[in-house]
């Protein structure tokens, strides 16, 4: 159980803007952190410095309280499990996982137990002798897994671990991840650029955006408390709605919204399209809308509304009533709105 | 029901790649062939031109039987080793060196692939120049006065080890087989090494364990083509050998050129040898590359 802390980070690379600028972050003991971002927002280099593969220009990185900062890689204790598996392919699957016991002087014996043992935790066992070729995307993924896990690194890192997959196998590793996670307890941090595989995996999100930290927390805090409109967006919001916010009554063009807490500096609400929903008699936070298209989504419905210039999505488990052209209320529930 | 039959039907497209092929191959056929053939035949003591007409085995017993020749295959196979072992050595390490980003990378890469394209021939003038006692360096040493004559200087060229032979070997070969040993790794990139770090492993276990596998077939397939080269390369030897023993294709050569015809079949002999040790080795080099390019 190891704590990780980044003060002031920043990263250059030759002849590039920041990768990292004064990135300052901690990562809790034996929870499962996931750098999320875009491409190019210096997710990977931030795994790439707690690994020891990069020095940053300046500031610290401490494994409980303790600079890690010129220790180099191989005795760092951060594992790292690269996205395109980087499984040896002149090595047996069996010695892919033993690799890191033997940098480490194990006897051989010792080690080709642990690593068949490792195997057996990822559903390969049995697979020791195979050539990494004979295997498929998804137990390349998971000996390039057993292979760091066998280690019992302090940190594991995981980059990308599941945008290689398709659904099945995603969700099939991601239970594995969480269950050997759990099992081992070891810090972990995921870096991806896909909001879903950050929400479904971890614990807790640190967003990224141009190398730098735009929003920490619980996954569900970036669907109901986006920091801002860019966050709302990253993680599918289409609702934008002006106003001003005067108290807790937020004035917009369309009509009032109510919202929970008042605050200052803010000209926008959003509400994600789940939230909407049809208004069965006129309220507050009402809009009279108009249905202009509704699609079956094959696990819900999409409905596109337009209220005089502003165009609005919700969806919907169940079908409309409603054919497309014909108006209805909207109801914009109070704790639903987020105001940036 | 009627099933799928493969059909049988004469097509030009079927000929069209030998066809194309042919005047090229034609050429070859009769130059090379040909020439291997009158060797062979010569090397089995068909030799018309002093009368003898039939064939025998007599000129192969000669030279197995003949001192001078292991002599030679022993210093050829030196050669060709040390020649072999030290450039590719030489080049790992710079490859090693030239992949790293630092200033004047460009420049620097560019010097060490420059020798690629220059002739041999050029090579072992340099080293003459260079290395013999009348050469540059003994020059240099007598002027500071280190030796009093450049007689002193050791003898570095046309010497026992055949130290000049292999200088040029090595002054040659280094870029080429240094110049794959670096598109590997330009190609490959750092990420099975960091992968390896991560894993714990130092420095040293990381070339050993992950850059050297990664590195090998390129440096298996440019070493035994650099071997085969050395091993029946005439014209270096010929110029920075001793006369006796000299490497197996000056011998050959000698015993062709000897005013003694009845050695012709025994020149031919030597030269089928060098010839047959190349093919193995191609052979060799052919067998592994295919087996590393199907695993």
């Amino acid at each position: 159980m190891t704590t990780v802390q980044l003060s002031s980070i920043t990263k250059t690379y030759q002849g590039s803007d920041f990768a990292v600028r004064n990135f300052d972050l901690t990562i809790p003991s034996g929870k499962i952190t996931a750098l999320l971002g875009p491409s190019g927002s210096g997710k990977s280099t931030l795994l790439k410095l707690i690994a020891g593969l990069l020095t940053p220009d300046s500031g610290d990185i401490t494994f409980d309280d303790v600079s890690v900062i010129s220790t180099p890689a191989e005795s760092r204790g951060a594992v790292m499990a690269f996205q395109n598996n980087l499984v040896f392919p002149w090595m047996s699957v069996g010695e892919n996982v033993a690799f890191g016991l033997k940098m480490r002087g194990v006897p051989k014996k010792q080690r080709q137990q642990q690593a068949a043992e490792m195997l057996e935790l990822v559903q390969l066992g049995g697979f020791n002798n195979r050539k990494p070729t004979e295997l498929s995307g998804g137990q390349q993924q998971r000996v390039s897994l057993a292979r760091a896990l066998v280690t019992q690194p302090k940190v594991l890192l995981l980059d990308e671990p599941l945008s290689n997959l398709d659904a099945h196998l995603r969700d099939e590793m991601r239970t594995l991840i969480q269950g050997l996670q759990h099992k081992f307890e070891i810090t972990t941090i995921v870096v991806t650029h896909d909001q879903e595989e950050a929400v479904i995996l971890a614990d807790q999100i640190a967003l990224l955006f141009d190398g730098e930290l735009h929003q920490l927390g619980q996954p569900s805090t970036f669907y109901q408390q986006p920091a801002s409109r860019r966050i709302a967006e990253f993680f599918g919001g289409t609702n934008f709605i002006p106003g001003t916010l005067i108290g807790t009554d937020f004035r917009t063009i369309y009509g009032d919204f109510t919202v929970r807490e008042p605050r200052t500096g803010v000209s926008h609400f959003t509400i994600r399209p789940e939230r909407i929903q049809v208004a069965q008699a006129l309220s507050a936070n009402c809009l009279m809308a108009t249905l202009v298209e509704s699609t079956f989504m094959g696990t819900h419905y999409r409905h596109q509304w337009q209220v005089e210039t502003l165009a609005l999505v919700s969806t919907s488990v169940a079908p409309l009533t409603l054919a497309v052209g014909e108006e209805t209320l909207l109801y914009f529930p109070s704790d639903a709105l987020t105001c940036f | 029901m009627s099933a799928l039959q493969p059909r049988s039907r004469f097509t030009w497209e079927r000929f069209r790649i030998p066809l194309l092929l042919a005047p090229a191959l034609s050429v070859i056929l009769l130059l090379f062939g040909g020439g291997l053939l009158l060797t062979l035949s010569q090397s089995f003591g068909y030799l018309p031109i002093i009368g003898k007409t039939e064939f025998s085995l007599a000129a192969w017993q000669a030279i197995f039987q003949r001192g001078e020749f292991w002599q030679s295959l022993f210093l050829t196979l030196w050669i060709g080793g040390v020649a072999t072992l030290t450039s590719t050595i030489l080049a790992i390490l710079c490859a090693l060196t030239l992949r790293k980003q630092f200033r004047g990378k460009k420049a620097i890469t560019f010097l060490f692939q420059l020798n690629i394209p220059i002739p041999h021939i050029v090579g072992a003038i340099g080293i003459l120049l260079l290395f013999s006692q009348s050469g540059l360096i003994a020059r240099l040493a007598n002027l500071a006065g280190m030796i009093n004559d450049p007689a002193q200087f050791p003898a570095l060229v046309n010497d026992r080890y055949a130290f000049g032979i292999i200088a040029e070997y090595v002054w040659k070969e280094t870029c080429f087989i240094g110049t794959i040993v670096l598109a590997t790794l330009q190609s490959v990139g750092e990420d099975y090494e960091n992968a390896a770090a991560s894993l714990g492993a130092n420095r040293w276990q990381r070339f050993r364990y992950v850059t050297l596998p990664l590195i090998m077939p390129g440096v298996l397939t440019a070493s035994i083509l650099v071997f085969a080269f050395a091993f029946g390369a005439f014209e270096i030897p010929f110029l920075l050998g001793r006369r006796f023993p000299s490497a197996l294709s000056v011998l050959a050569w000698r015993s062709y050129t000897d005013t003694d015809l009845a050695l012709r079949p025994e020149a031919m002999a030597m030269s089928l040898f060098i010839a047959l040790v190349s093919t193995g080795l191609i052979l060799l080099y052919m067998t592994i590359s295919r087996k590393l390019v199907r695993e």
